[in-house]
């Protein structure tokens, strides 16, 4: 066999081809990542902020399964805040202002560094096969590069055309080219491909802002690292403004629908529903006289900032002056016009949960190619289609996430079953598991994949195995630890709570809406416990009280689980003919014939299958089983 | 129920045996052209949708019978899909070699209940609408007839529905506040929650009141006669139904098996069982009887116990009284044979029964019958024909469905009393609304997310 020129080759350098060529190239094979532009490696195309609910989980995910993200936000972060925090800890949800160059700048360093892994600018505008097999890419020149496995993570690039107003700009991003001739070369291989549309706000100059005008939004006192690995933050942190839209500014913006290219029938891309532009406000939501504005700092080192809330593509007019309308914007400069882009994007139920291709083995695509949107969302599908890359071309299993052991699980599922018409971001309620998907134990539940996969190092691991030991061990403890009524009461009072009249032990004080185990770290025996378990004693007593107060919930959740995996288990044969299925309705016939779902549990997550279609199938399958399981359908 | 060849299914729909006019149906791709293959009109054309075709069934060259043919396209059909209705002859040998010249023609024939699964499963028809269509061919009854028929009209559906669209409305806000928590929109009230679930948990309540009145409407009243050994039982069955049903006579132990029979009261069924007398015995078939017995006296939704009257009652069947007695189980007592005198003390009777009601009659000489036939009536007006429009639970299913919403929602509102933040109470609304959904047949995963998204403006 003639060597190939490298085993993984990346095409793109957003969050998604970062992680993909990060995973592949510390899993020890070859990899080459190519991108348009080397200094936009990891750009924030749109605000620069990373986390919030669900987001902010999947940062946690991603390295607990040794991506970057969450070390790379920690380093370049400029305001930490913790979501959520009023309410369950599932929730919570960190989210981060990220210094939008430095960023960048943190990543290209990482990414340049990296043994095995190669930086190529250049643009893919081809990828050739072999057979069923996928054979390598050829750029814009004329080089063909071979490959054992290709990840596509071309962002918003394919065939990428800019709206500002009625005037069109073929383009990736502001500024830079399109992506051209890798959607043909795709479509050509027989792969289908969408349209889908995003959008961004203006940027302006923060000299030109009268702040006082607007209500500071400051970052947590405390802020907590995103990463399982960083220690804490101590960067001074710099504060967002918090402002309104007025009636005059909606007046102003409703003067431009006659040139606007989403009211005009121009833009044909499906936007995302989560995140309308302000013209989309207005029009749908016409009783609301204000709307919020958050002025986001770009970084330490620039005074632009990001007017969040105020995405569209109205004409520049329009925009110019609708924007001053909003106070302690007066005088605004507007440095960066807001604009919509519409882009290529194949929908995903084209691929397995690999994030490989049903079409063509060794090719994966992760991220907006996928039709999501989101740094998060994007990096994830990158770490998960880059370790698939290395595992596939080692001939090992691929690994998955199921949908009870993560977010990034329920997004890919999500992805390779029931597809999406719109933009596809990730919502906590998309999970069914909620409660037992915290961010405080993504480690817990993912952190053994990556040091299975060697992308999580023996130092980091041995850390979380010592906090699981602290675990089991203060589990026990607390049983035991029985204050007296003399000692603890004037407490208990204190915390605003009943007194008790007998020894009670700690696991049953906690359960106390009111109480902590912080609260009893004088005691002797916890004071003792917390000095032997040193740097871990805090997580460690998070994840305790945390399963002793939501005991019950919790074990409900356990008890869903448990029947998801078992419909999940029962697994349907790749070759099955649902045509001769005649008990099933016709679209769930062709849903399913599309989708191939694995399992029985996929199918019933297939939009157009229904519940009779699922039964009816499980009657099938278990038919199949009796009567024949030395002959079956294979 | 998996065909590997066809799926164009065909059945004769009206009952087996001589008619005026049998019909045949076929549903599926293949029924226009099964037809064509099949009819010659006797007016050329093709046939129109919903207009009848008169014309000859034709095997090859042979005429086989005369028919009047309608053709439905699909979606407007009871399946949703493509069919063909052939009114031919009603005699069994001719619908018998009709539907065989269907089959030979590319159908299969379907199975039972086939029609009505297409309808569900094309979306002609929701889960409880379609087993109300099973329902309504069961009824024997006014009271069956009308449950199923408000049933079928969708209005249980339509009530779930509506309880549903509210939890989804309130699963929304809910989740409005976990994944947009930066939003500026308004939140919901706890107050306002919490009259939800109220109204909610009121209204399941209600349906779930009308399981015991509905599943009399659709199954019936069964009523186990029950007693020593000639006391007069059987009479009563045959005198109940006006026919000699039952061997009676002198010979104690002349039933042996439960004998059943079913009778139209005020539009309500009673399946009436009249079983073998019940006393200590040796004869091994006697013995099979009394244990039939006991066990149709368990079965029963209400036990009719005959005594003879003009005899005290002996301590042997004292003790068989007591052994039988259920409380919870409605009962009659008949002190049967009044016409000799009635020996049986009443204060005996409400001790060892208590909360029967005692009735005396003679079935030799019909007197009392008239009071134990109003008592029926009564019992089964009570619970009985649905009014206008009213909606009953009528199945197991349904009630058990119902049951595990109403549990979610005792749960949320305990989640709302400790002070639980909104992720934990969403977490029974969702449970509340995937029970409701089955009832109807309808998966929720999206739902929440649309609903958000057109009701609330987000995105910053």
């Amino acid at each position: 066999m003639v060597k190939k020129d490298f085993d993984v080759i990346v095409v793109g350098g957003g969050h998604a081809g970062c992680e993909a060529a990060l995973a592949a190239a510390r899993m020890g094979e070859r990899v080459l990542l190519v991108t348009m532009t080397i200094q936009n490696v990891a750009q924030m195309s749109c605000n620069p902020a990373i986390g919030g609910p669900a987001k902010g989980h999947l940062v946690r995910e991603i390295d607990a399964l040794g991506g970057e993200m969450a070390k790379a936000i920690d380093s370049t972060g400029i305001q930490f805040r913790m979501l959520n925090q009023s309410k369950g800890p599932a929730v919570w949800a960190p989210r981060a202002q990220a210094d939008r160059i430095e960023y960048s700048v943190w990543m290209r360093q990482v990414v340049e560094s990296q043994d095995n892994l190669t930086l190529l600018q250049g643009m893919a505008v081809s990828v050739w096969v072999d057979g069923d097999q996928i054979g390598g890419i050829e750029t814009e020149t004329g080089r063909r590069i071979s490959a054992s496995a290709v990840v596509l993570t071309c962002g918003t690039f394919l065939n990428g055309l800019i709206h500002i107003g009625m005037k069109t700009t073929p383009a990736g991003r502001a500024g830079e080219f399109p992506a051209t001739g890798l959607t043909e070369s795709l479509v050509a291989l027989g792969f289908e491909s969408g349209r889908l549309k995003t959008g961004t706000p203006p940027r302006v100059d923060g000299n030109t802002v009268d702040f006082s005008k607007m209500a500071i939004q400051p970052g947590d006192d405390r802020p907590r690292p995103f990463s399982f690995q960083t220690s804490e933050i101590n960067t001074e942190q710099i504060p967002c403004y918090l402002t309104h839209t007025n009636p005059t500014t909606h007046k102003l913006l409703k003067s431009g629908l006659d040139r606007s290219p989403l009211y005009t029938g121009k833009i044909k891309g499906v936007g995302p529903r989560y995140c309308p532009s302000i013209e989309d406000k207005i029009v749908r939501f016409s009783e609301k006289e204000g709307h919020q504005i958050f002025l986001e700092p770009e970084g330490r080192r620039s005074t632009e900032y990001y007017v969040n809330g105020f995405a569209t593509s109205l004409p520049e007019d329009v925009q110019l002056k609708a924007i001053r309308t909003i106070p302690g914007m007066e005088n605004v400069s507007v440095t960066r016009l807001g604009y919509a882009i519409e882009y290529d994007f194949f929908p995903p139920t084209q691929l397995k949960s690999s994030l490989e291709t049903k079409r063509i083995s060794g090719l994966f695509f992760a991220g907006q190619i996928n039709g999501t949107s989101g740094y998060e969302e994007a990096a994830a599908q990158g770490l998960i289609a880059g370790i698939n890359a290395v595992l596939g071309i080692q001939n090992k299993p691929p690994f998955v996430v199921d949908r009870s052991e993560g977010y990034i699980g329920v997004l890919v599922d999500d992805l390779v079953t029931k597809g999406t018409q719109e933009p596809y971001r990730l919502f906590t309620s998309r999970a069914e598991y909620r409660l037992l998907f915290r961010q405080d134990n993504a480690d817990r539940r993912l952190m053994r994949y990556g040091h299975e996969l060697g992308i999580i190092s023996e130092k980091t691991y041995s850390r979380l195995q010592k906090k699981e030991e602290g675990i089991e061990r203060l589990m026990g403890e607390i049983q035991q630890i029985k204050p007296d009524p003399e000692t603890i009461n004037p407490l208990l009072k204190e915390m605003d709570t009943d007194p008790i009249s007998e020894r009670q032990d700690l696991m049953r004080l906690i359960k106390r809406p009111q109480l902590h185990l912080m609260d009893f770290q004088t005691l002797p025996e916890m004071a003792t416990l917390i000095q032997e378990m040193g740097d871990i004693a805090e997580e460690v007593m998070e994840q305790v009280e945390i399963e002793v107060k939501y005991e019950g919930y919790l074990r409900r959740q356990q008890e869903m689980v448990h029947r998801f995996k078992k419909i999940e288990e029962k697994i349907i044969p790749n070759t099955l003919d649902y045509n001769t299925l005649s008990a099933l309705s016709t679209e769930a016939r062709e849903k399913l014939g599309a989708i191939r779902p694995q399992s029985l549990g996929q199918a019933s997550r297939i939009s157009g299958v229904s519940p009779a279609d699922v039964s009816a199938l499980a009657v099938y399958l278990s038919k199949m089983n009796r009567s024949d399981s030395h002959v079956s359908e294979r | 129920m998996f065909a590997r060849f066809s799926n164009t299914i065909a059945a004769v729909s009206t009952p087996r045996g001589k008619g005026g006019i049998a019909v045949i149906r076929i549903s599926g791709e293949d029924a226009a052209p099964i037809l064509r293959k099949i009819f010659t009109p006797a007016i050329k054309g093709t046939p129109k949708p919903r207009c009848a075709l008169h014309g000859w069934i034709i095997d090859g060259a042979e005429p086989v019978d005369e028919v009047i043919a309608l053709y439905f396209q699909s979606p407007k059909s009871y399946p949703g899909e493509d069919v063909v209705e052939i009114s031919c002859h009603g005699g069994l040998f001719i619908t018998e070699r009709i539907l065989e010249l269907i089959v030979r023609n590319g159908a299969r024939i379907a199975n039972p209940g086939e029609f009505s699964e297409r309808a569900y499963l094309n979306r002609r028809m929701d889960l409880a609408q379609a087993e109300a269509v099973a329902d309504l061919i069961q009824a024997e009854t006014e009271a069956a007839r009308r449950a199923a028929a408000y049933q079928l009209e969708g209005r249980l559906s339509e009530r779930i529905r509506v309880i549903r669209q509210e939890l989804i409305r309130l699963g929304a806000l809910l989740e409005l506040e976990l994944d947009f928590s930066d939003e500026d929109v308004e939140f919901a009230s706890r107050d306002e929650m919490g009259d939800l679930f109220h109204s909610a948990q009121k209204d399941l309540k209600s349906l779930l009141d009308s399981f015991n009145r509905g599943r009399v409407c659709r199954e019936g009243i069964r009523m186990a006669i029950i007693g020593p050994p000639n006391v007069g039982k059987s009479s009563l069955l045959n005198a109940l139904v006006e026919k000699e049903r039952a061997i009676v006579t002198d010979i104690p132990g002349t039933t042996r098996d439960v004998i059943e029979e079913r009778l139209d009261i005020e539009g309500v069924l009673f399946t009436i069982m009249d079983t073998a007398g019940l006393r200590e015995t040796m004869d091994p078939i006697e013995k099979e009887g009394v244990q039939r017995a006991e066990k149709s006296a368990q079965d029963a939704d209400l036990v009719l116990w005959v005594l003879d009257g003009s005899e005290p009652l002996s301590n042997e069947e004292k003790r068989m009284i007591n052994r039988l007695e259920e409380p919870t189980v409605k009962k009659i007592v008949v002190l049967n044979k009044m016409d000799l005198g009635i020996q049986v003390k009443q204060v005996i009777i409400q001790k060892l029964l208590p909360g029967s009601q005692i009735l005396r009659l003679s079935v030799t000489t019909e007197e009392g019958m008239v009071e134990l036939i109003e008592t029926l009536k009564k019992m089964a007006l009570s619970g009985a024909l649905p009014h206008e429009g009213e909606v009953l639970l009528t199945r197991e299913r349904h009630r058990d469905g119902i049951q595990r919403t109403m549990t979610h929602l005792q749960e949320a509102c305990q989640s709302i009393e400790k002070g639980m933040s909104q992720e934990f109470i969403a977490l029974d609304i969702r449970g509340a609304m995937d029970a409701l959904g089955e009832i109807i047949g309808e998966t929720t995963a999206e739902d929440i997310l649309n609903k958000i998204f057109s009701d609330f403006c987000i995105g910053k």
